[in-house]
């Protein structure tokens, strides 16, 4: 649900940007006066800092991709959303980051530090604004006014007034709730306080009125890092610092996973199986089939709800494991494996749309293991990343296959793991699954 | 006096035709006084003589013919015939060559094998040939072999009555016109119309044709190999194929049968090694998802080799390395693949926007 899922057609892009303009040249007069006098304010004294970024093609010179930034630091340091300027950052050869401020001064940027998982870049602009932001803290509360920045649609920089509404509890990292409208275009502005700090960055929308910010304290971290590094870019390829970030964000989250104690499980056929086992995930069931009145199933599916852009076709980092149960409704052994192979094999995968060159082909192997007595058959497919060396997708297929009249398949997906990390959280994930009531 | 006796072979070795005659000595060619006329324009008008030698051979003179004369063995090896340039001495029931026609030429005293008895006990194609009851076995073989099958497989309701009609059917439908087509060919080459075997060879490679994906499908499961799995369907299947068309060779042709064998054999094995072919050329393809294989059978079916868990984690190292390999494979057989971003290949007629 990041802004960026928004495309147009050209000339409906067009139609539609003309019309909007003219809409916009005679609501702007009549919402200025609606806005409150804060926002106006706020505005006027910000503007200069906030700027539009581009990525521009070497090839063509023309503009690939479209988002806002901001200045927060003296020298022409500014920060966007990592996914405006991943192409960037991927191919930094075939692109380059540009700025256009609300005067028209433009200037080209350089890339200081890059971090996908929290969707964030720090850049230097080569001829530094005057004025600049400052980044404030969390320090407020549900409800308090906040306002966002940003260039919605390529029409022009814009405020937005809404409300805080604390921090998501069930994010991978703990995001912003803001209740105002973001719109494509706005990735990458800042969000700020009354008194003009910084609290955190647009990065994405879930439409009517329910946007994120990312917290300002990610970005005090990352930019941490550049001042460390004396300021300077600290890579020119990124291929091993993103590999790096993302082998530690599941590090850490399998760490965290796996030494939670007291799982919450639930009750699936005669077997209890891990379910909502961290705030990240929540589990969804879908209602009986009633054409397989012949079959009894039960059905569980829970899943990580971020995953981490790295290119328009490469996401990763998500983490998701589903349960099928079925129950013969008095069909000898044969027929019914016959039927339970057919559904164990109607997979539904979510690798995303990853390319050749984000991943190789996927490698199976499959192998009949004994797990407390019970004998299960395990189909373990894996693919290596082409960029980040050491991180693997990963499937995992449990089958049951001791019994006559019931059938069990837990399939587990892990994006954007090391060997290491995978293993740990399998053996523990087995360790947890309870085989008989 | 000896007597000499020539069969005149035609191109097509269909149409022979003897003439025995009673000299020591004869002529062949195109002209009227020769012993034997021949009708070939390539033929000189006294082209050959051929006369008596010791112990049953015959002796060969060209009587300085412009395309000369050969001597071969066998008729099926016209490659080996060696042209001859002064008299020749050749054994009787050799042939000769000249202009474009073939000879065999016997002495009189040629020895023939003795008679062969006519077998009382008739072969299983002989019977399967002219027996009414196999069609009719067939038949009932494939509606039942279908209904089992399509019970344990395809039903999807719980009342599959209809569905499993349809699919028989539609089966027999595709036997009929199979049989059909090798009826017909036999009725052009052969000139018999012999539909009820051919159904009957039809019906029996269905009969034969259902166990054997079953079968695969355990073998599959009992060693837990995918590989086995397709090798073992490909060679029973290829089999069976070649046996079904080896059988519907022998009623609709007259060919002979190493030859119907090598054409039996050579359709599904050219078969097997095209897919091959096409799945080596396909090897180094991106596919963005892992190639499912659920092989689930019942606990009377006991794989072979049960893992503990803790061997199990171990063994995964190797299909991590494995995926490492695969993507410098990937790497070295498409090295030149563009690896960028597609979009930098557009002037870009729509700006993403962030």
């Amino acid at each position: 649900m990041n802004l960026r899922v928004y495309r147009f057609r050209n000339s409906l892009f067009l139609s539609l940007l003309i019309f909007l303009f003219i809409f916009f040249c005679f609501i702007s007069s009549a919402q200025a006066r609606d806005l409150t006098e804060e926002a106006q304010q706020i505005f006027e004294k910000h503007n200069s800092s906030i700027v539009q970024i581009r990525v521009i093609s070497l090839r063509s010179g023309e503009k690939a991709a479209l988002g806002s930034g901001f200045f927060f630091e003296k020298d022409g340091i500014a920060a966007t959303n990592f996914h405006v300027v991943s192409k960037a950052v991927n191919h930094p050869s075939s692109y380059f980051v540009e700025y256009i401020a609300s005067d028209g001064a433009k200037g080209k940027m350089e890339i200081l530090n890059v971090d996908p998982v929290h969707d964030l870049v720090i850049l230097r602009a080569d001829e530094p604004l005057d004025t600049y932001l400052k980044l404030g803290g969390l320090d407020l509360s549900k409800g308090e006014k906040i306002f966002s920045f940003g260039n919605p649609y390529d029409l022009g920089m814009i405020v937005v007034e809404g409300l805080y509404n604390g921090l998501l509890e069930h994010s991978r990292y703990r995001k912003i709730l803001f209740s105002g409208s973001l719109n494509p275009g706005m990735s990458g502005g800042p969000a700020v306080f009354r008194d003009g700090s910084v609290l955190g960055v647009n990065v994405a929308t879930a439409g009517n009125d329910i946007s994120f910010f990312v917290p300002v304290y990610y970005l005090k971290k990352l930019y941490q890092e550049v001042v460390s590094n004396n300021g300077k870019a600290l890579a020119q390829n990124w291929e091993d610092i993103i590999g790096a970030r993302l082998a530690r964000e599941q590090e850490v989250f399998v760490e965290r996973v796996i030494n939670a104690k007291n799982w919450d499980k639930r009750q699936i056929g005669i077997v209890k199986v891990p379910a909502e086992i961290s705030s990240e995930f929540k589990c969804w069931d879908r209602p009986a089939d009633d054409k397989r009145s012949w079959i009894k199933d039960a059905y569980l599916t829970c899943s990580t709800e971020d995953q981490i852009f790295i290119s328009d076709s490469f996401h990763t980092g998500s983490v998701y494991f589903q349960y099928e149960w079925y129950q013969s409704k008095g069909y000898n052994p044969f027929r019914f494996y016959n039927l339970y192979e057919l559904y164990a094999s109607n997979r539904e995968y979510r690798f995303g749309n990853a390319e050749r060159r984000d991943a190789g082909n996927f490698i199976c192997d499959q192998n009949v293991v004994d797990v407390k007595g019970k004998s299960v058959k395990i189909e373990f497919c894996t693919r290596a990343y082409r960029a980040y060396k050491g991180l693997f997708d990963i499937n995992f297929q449990i089958s049951r296959i001791d019994m006559f009249n019931q059938g069990l398949v837990v399939n587990i997906s892990l994006l954007g793991v090391t060997d290491k990390q995978s293993k740990n959280f399998l053996k523990k994930f087995i360790s947890e699954i309870e085989w008989e009531k | 006096m000896g007597k000499i006796i020539v069969e005149i072979i035609s191109s097509a070795k269909i149409k022979r035709e003897l003439h025995i005659l009673d000299k020591d000595s004869i002529a062949i060619g195109r002209g009227y006084d020769n012993d034997v006329i021949l009708s070939d324009s390539y033929v000189d008008s006294v082209h050959v003589r051929i006369s008596c030698g010791e112990n049953q051979s015959l002796i060969v003179e060209d009587l300085n013919s412009r395309n000369g004369v050969s001597t071969l063995k066998n008729e099926n090896h016209l490659k080996l015939a060696k042209r001859i340039s002064e008299s020749t001495q050749i054994d009787s029931g050799d042939l000769i060559l000249i202009g474009n026609t073939l000879i065999r030429v016997f002495h009189s005293s040629h020895k023939i094998l003795p008679v062969k008895p006519i077998s009382k006990e008739k072969s299983f194609l002989y019977y399967f040939g002219r027996s009414s009851t196999h069609w009719i076995i067939g038949l009932i073989g494939v509606i039942l072999i279908n209904y089992i099958n399509g019970w344990l497989y395809y039903p999807f309701t719980d009342n599959p009555t209809n569905q499993i009609i349809f699919g028989e059917l539609l089966g027999l439908v595709g036997i009929v016109v199979w049989a059909g087509i090798w009826a017909l060919i036999g009725r052009f080459i052969r000139h018999r119309y012999r539909f009820r075997v051919h159904f009957a060879i039809s019906c029996f490679f269905v009969i034969l044709l259902i166990p054997i994906i079953n079968i695969s499908g355990f073998l599959g499961f009992i060693f837990m190999n995918r590989a086995l799995e397709i090798w073992s369907f490909v060679i029973l299947l290829g089999s069976l194929t070649a046996l079904l068309l080896f059988l519907h060779k022998t009623y609709a042709t007259h060919l002979k049968f190493q030859t119907r064998m090598i054409l039996a054999i050579s359709i599904p094995v050219s078969l097997i090694a095209i897919s091959l072919m096409g799945t080596i050329a396909f090897q180094g393809q991106f596919r963005s998802e892992p190639p499912y294989y659920a092989r689930l059978k019942p606990p009377i079916v006991k794989p072979l080799k049960v893992y503990n868990l803790d061997d199990y984690f171990v063994n995964m190292d190797k299909t991590f390395k494995k995926a490492k390999d695969k993507l410098d494979e990937m790497d070295s057989t498409e090295p030149d693949e563009n690896l960028e971003d597609q979009n930098s290949f557009f002037l870009d007629p729509e700006p993403k926007i962030d």
